[in-house]
Formats: structure tokens, C-alpha cells, sequence
């Protein structure tokens, strides 16, 4: 015997019209329901943040995100922190820069401190001051430093004991890396080390004159290792077929270790849980990168954003092309045995970040869509 | 011949003609954040009522088949309270979702596609008649009044309606502005401020908005679909399994009971 609803049951009772806002309330129910129902067919939940353009976005350890946003009605830049795991609204928070900008900002630059309650923010464009915000307190700490150059990269190490910053201004361009006292909040007063791009132009491997190497741009990605012994560094070229160099310095006196030139402009750098193991992306192809050997050899996968997880042999990539579709997608890849355990199809994802435990790997496109895999493990 | 010496414009003028050029600029800014604000509350009906037809009415379908076979349950075996409490439930959610789609599913709803026409007249009725560029009470009254048809005539694609709504509004004494510098200057600041307010209160909408369910479920249908897929037709795929399989069971219980 088939029932449909048509046939009147025992017990049942007659569906009777409810006030509109209760049916709105019920379908609302239903839009859920299907929404449930897909998230328990993908491993990847998918959001939109919000829906202006922004390109400038970084993630924290918690799953937040910082971006610069312009207060129209008030004239000045601010920032913007939107939350990936909560359904909660956005919220600004204003940071009293000397000079605020008159427009929006193209450029910011954020860097999360490893429990993603402080986040330096060194915007907008051209700014020359870092400010520390405690987002968790919804407030501006202070003015960290004014610097006579504008930052353009930040750092903050896992363990919460360095912090790195490049400066630019051409062949005067420079790094510097502060040490955080235990016991005390992040101050950048006088540098720990500094490396200035003639400390290294010279020691460029294969190049006879500059010249041959094209010209320096600008630093590009920092990251510090596990355990805190290296800073690696990207020295953009000037050039369309030019290769960036990877510099690798110590800790904390910035000591020029080694020079490695990319195969093509080096998109992303992060160390695996193994700080003696660097992977980079260059030209859309991930590298890993052996410090005993100094050796680099490709990875199977195309990749432009690259993030190692903190404990496992896996690591959360994107790429904004794949072979035969020129589709983007975000993926993560077992970096034992080169596969891909999963993956979800995304376009213009600019930054990627895992949970500060290693569950879930974030990731956020300018176009606000938010990304979260949850790791089962 | 006689010449003109050109008369210089007094402080209060002056002010009046940059406060003039900034309230024009605003009048577009808003007209432009009413007709997203709008296209997208209608673009999310249509939407809605589309997930409703096809998905909405497949839950619907399945709660009634799990209710069924709760009371089915509940015949063979009266004496358990538990049963009886789950068939109870059962029922009340199947209603529930019956109600919700239940009606949408009757007919094909209208997906909501605008013109550019459409969206031109409606930018120009929300730049003319926005409650929000006036500061005379009875005229705020008339335009709100005028908005809200407006809103309606956008959403419903009535071009007409929109072009007489304009040409009304254009002919009525409400329009006809003028009565010295000074107290046009505190007028157009009023009319200037109200207009950012609601601008403000758009953008939070709209952030609402685009935190809503049916929002994020569009947007994973828009993802699905760029990849080539239909994700209403994989989620109804989906639940008319379940369905399939609980008319299975239903057709089995009386003989699982039985033997």
C-alpha cells in the first residue's frame, strides 16, 4: 500500500493557514533543514561574509578575519572584523591614525598574534604606523611604533615570541624582527635584527652583475619557522619571466643563512611541522624546500596559497587554475604521499589559515565567500 | 548697452549650492543602495520560493510519510506512551512543513530577472520620491507612501506602474520647492543627514541579509552552478530517496508487524 498525503489518516489532523510571519518562520525552517542537509554531504562549509570587493583580508587562529573598510560617513579608514564561525554581525573598530587616509585603502597589511585575541594592523595605504587592537576587547590597545618607511608584510610567530615586519622604500627596503619579553605585550622599540636588501643583493647565486638577477621590487610573504629559529623571507624581482628569491635568515639577529631562487615569482612560503622543510609556491607550482640539502623539488600540486597544518603531515592549498578547466579550487593534500584528501571548487581565495588546534582550515575569497574543513582525524 | 555687474553669491548661497551638489550626490548613492537593497529582498523571494517548490515540498512530502508511519507505529502497538509522543511530533512537523511549502508548491513561482528599463525608472522614482530627501512632514508621508508602491511595482515588474508613480509625484505642489537661502540651507543639511542615516541603515540590512540562510544557500547554489551542477535538483534527488525508501517501509509495516 502506497499513501500519499491525500488519504486521511487516524490521528491526523487538518493542516490548518497560519499568520504569515509564522510561515515565513516555517519555511525559513525548511531553508535551514537544506542547508543542514548539504553540510552533512560536503566537508566544506561555505559562507558569504560580506559583500563589497576587498582584497586585503587576513585570518586569525580563531577563525576571524581583519580588513580595512572605509566609514563614508565619518571620513576615515577603520577596521573591519567579520567572523567565519559565528553568524554574528561585523563589527569596526577605529584605529586614531595620524594622517587618516581621505579614501578607501587598496593596501593593509594585519598580522593575528597565535591566540587571535591582538591583531597589528599596518594600514592604510602607506601608513607608517603599526597599531595593536585587541579584537576580543573590541578596542585600540596603542600605537605600537611610527616608522620613517610604510609596512608592507607582518609576522607574528606560532609562539607568540617574535614578530616581523618588511619596510618599503626600494633599495632601502628592510626587514626587522622584535623579540617579545615573556611577560610583557608586544613592544617595537629598537629592532632585535634587521637585514637591508644590500646585506643580500650581493650574495645572489648566479648572477655575475645585478643585472642579470632584474631589479628588487619589494619583500613579499614572512614567515617564521616552528620553534623559532628562521625567518624566510620573499624578495620580489622586477620582471615578468624574473625568479624571486627566497632568503632564509636566523633568528633573532636576521643573518643572512641562504639565498634560493624560485623558479618564477614566489606567491606564498610556510614551514611544515618540520622547521628543517619549507614549501613554497612559485608560479602557481608548490615547492618543498629541504634546509639540509638546500634542495627544492616540486610537489604534485599546482598551488599559488600554501599553509602546512601545525601537527600533521598535511596542508590546506589554492589554486586559482587546474589543468583542463581553468577552475580554482581550494584543497587539502596528505604531503606524504602527495594526494589530495579533499576538495572544494573557489575562486580568488587570498588567504588560508588553520585553526590555532589544527581542527579546521579557514579560507576567505575577496568576493567575502569564507571556507571552513573541518580535519577528521 | 546696458551691462550686468555679476551679482557675488552671499555666504549663505554659497554654502547652499555645495550642500546642493552634495545632497545630489547622496540622492544617487541612495537611489543606487534602495534598488539592491530591493532587487535583492525580491531576487531572495524568488529564490525562496523556488528552493520551496522544488526542495520545500520533498521535506514536506517526507515529514508526512514519517508522521504516517509514526501513526502506523502507534496503531500496531497503542499501549506505548513513547510512540505516541513521537507520532504526536511527527505530525506537528509535518504540518509545519506542509504549511511552509505546501502552498508555494501549487505554482511555478516567477524568478525575478529585472529589466535594465525597470531598474532605471526605479532608480529614478527612489532618487525623486526617497522619504529620506525631504524634510517637510506631510511631504515625508507622501513619498513613503509612494515608495512602498514603488517597491511593490519593482518586484512585481510593472514598469507602467513605476512611470506613473514618477509623473504624479513630478505634477504634484509637494515638488515645487523655495522659500529663501537660509531656510533652503537648513532644509537640504536635514534632507542630507537623513539621507546618510538611511544609507547606514541599508548597509546593515543588507549585512543582515547576507548572513540570512536563504542568502548562504544561494550563494552555495551559485558556486554549484558555475561548476555546472544544479543543487535544488541533487537536494530534491536526494530527499525523494528518503521518501522512496519510508513508502517502502510503509508498504513492509503491517507485514513486519504481523508476522
Amino acid at each position: 500500500m502506497k499513501h500519499t498525503r491525500s488519504q486521511p489518516q487516524s490521528g491526523s489532523t487538518t493542516i490548518s493557514k497560519r499568520a504569515s510571519r509564522a510561515l515565513a518562520a516555517q519555511s525559513a525552517a525548511l531553508v535551514r533543514r537544506g542547508l543542514r542537509d548539504l553540510a552533512r554531504d560536503s566537508n566544506w562549509l561555505i559562507k558569504k561574509l560580506f559583500t563589497r570587493r576587498m582584497n586585503e583580508l587576513v585570518i586569525s587562529p580563531t577563525g576571524q578575519v581583519c580588513a580595512t573598510s572605509y566609514d563614508a560617513r565619518a571620513s576615515r579608514a577603520r577596521i573591519s572584523i567579520f567572523d567565519i564561525e559565528l553568524s554574528a554581525p561585523a563589527f569596526n573598530l577605529d584605529v586614531p591614525y595620524d594622517h587618516p587616509p581621505e579614501k578607501p585603502a587598496e593596501r593593509a597589511s594585519f598580522a593575528w598574534s597565535p591566540d587571535g585575541r591582538y591583531v597589528v594592523a599596518a594600514s592604510p595605504d602607506g601608513s607608517q604606523e603599526l597599531h595593536l587592537l585587541d579584537v576580543q576587547a573590541r578596542s585600540h590597545v596603542r600605537l605600537l611604533n611610527s616608522f620613517e618607511q610604510a609596512s608592507d608584510s607582518l609576522a607574528w610567530a606560532s609562539s607568540g615570541n617574535y614578530f616581523a615586519a618588511s619596510f618599503a622604500a626600494g633599495d632601502f627596503s628592510s626587514i626587522r624582527v622584535w623579540r617579545k619579553a615573556s611577560d610583557r605585550e608586544l613592544s617595537l622599540g629598537r629592532a632585535d635584527g634587521e637585514i637591508a636588501v644590500a646585506d643580500w643583493i650581493a650574495a645572489r647565486p648566479g648572477s655575475e652583475s645585478a643585472e642579470d638577477a632584474g631589479s628588487f621590487r619589494n619583500y613579499g610573504a614572512l614567515a617564521l619557522s616552528p620553534g623559532d629559529e628562521w625567518l624566510a623571507v620573499v624578495a620580489e624581482i622586477d620582471g615578468d619571466w624574473a625568479d624571486d628569491y627566497l632568503l632564509l635568515t636566523r633568528l633573532p639577529s636576521l643573518r643572512l643563512a641562504d639565498i634560493h631562487a624560485g623558479q618564477g615569482h614566489i606567491t606564498d612560503v610556510s614551514w611544515s611541522r618540520d622547521p628543517q622543510q619549507l614549501i613554497y609556491c612559485a608560479s602557481g607550482q608548490a615547492f618543498r624546500l629541504k634546509l639540509e640539502s638546500r634542495e627544492a623539488s616540486a610537489l604534485p600540486f599546482a598551488a599559488e596559497l600554501f599553509r602546512c597544518h601545525p601537527t600533521l603531515p598535511i596542508a590546506g592549498c589554492f589554486a586559482s587554475w587546474l589543468k583542463n578547466s581553468a577552475k580554482g579550487r581550494l584543497f587539502v593534500a596528505n604531503l606524504d604521499d602527495g594526494t589530495v584528501i579533499d576538495e572544494c571548487p573557489a575562486e580568488g581565495v587570498v588567504d588560508i589559515r588553520w585553526s590555532g588546534d589544527g581542527t579546521k582550515l579557514y579560507a576567505v575569497s575577496q568576493d567575502g565567500l569564507a571556507y571552513a574543513f573541518e580535519v577528521s582525524i | 548697452m546696458t551691462t550686468h555687474k555679476a551679482r557675488r553669491a552671499k555666504p549663505e548661497e554659497q554654502e547652499l549650492d555645495d550642500k546642493r551638489k552634495e545632497r545630489t550626490q547622496l540622492e544617487s548613492e541612495l537611489a543606487d543602495r534602495e534598488l539592491r537593497l530591493t532587487s535583492l529582498h525580491a531576487e531572495l523571494s524568488a529564490f525562496e520560493r523556488q528552493y520551496l517548490r522544488q526542495v520545500g515540498l520533498r521535506y514536506a512530502e517526507l515529514d508526512e510519510l514519517k508522521a504516517l508511519l509514526a501513526e502506523k507505529m502507534v496503531e500496531h502497538d497503542p499501549g506505548q506512551e513513547r510512540l505516541h509522543r513521537a507520532a504526536e511530533q511527527a505530525r506537528a512537523r509535518a504540518q509545519e512543513s506542509q504549511a511552509a511549502a505546501g502552498t508555494e508548491g501549487l505554482e511555478a513561482p516567477p524568478s525575478f530577472t529585472p529589466t535594465a528599463e525597470i531598474k532605471s525608472v526605479y532608480r529614478e522614482v527612489a532618487r525623486r520620491v526617497h522619504p529620506d530627501l525631504t524634510s517637510d512632514r506631510a511631504d515625508r508621508g507622501k513619498r513613503q507612501t509612494l515608495m512602498a508602491a514603488a517597491n511593490a511595482a519593482y518586484k512585481t515588474g510593472n514598469v507602467a506602474r513605476l512611470h506613473t508613480l514618477l509623473a504624479d509625484y513630478e505634477a504634484s505642489p509637494e515638488a515645487v520647492k523655495g522659500e529663501g537661502a537660509g531656510a533652503d540651507l537648513v532644509r537640504v543639511i536635514r534632507q542630507i543627514s537623513q539621507a546618510r542615516n538611511r544609507i547606514s541603515e541599508i548597509e546593515a540590512e543588507i549585512e543582515q541579509i547576507i548572513r540570512s540562510d536563504v542568502f548562504q544557500l544561494r550563494v552555495r547554489c551559485e558556486e554549484a552552478e558555475q561548476a555546472g551542477r544544479d543543487l535544488f535538483q541533487e537536494m530534491a534527488r536526494r530527499v525523494e530517496e528518503q521518501v522512496a525508501h519510508l513508502q517502502q517501509r510503509l508498504q513492509d509495516q503491517p507485514m513486519e508487524v504481523g508476522s
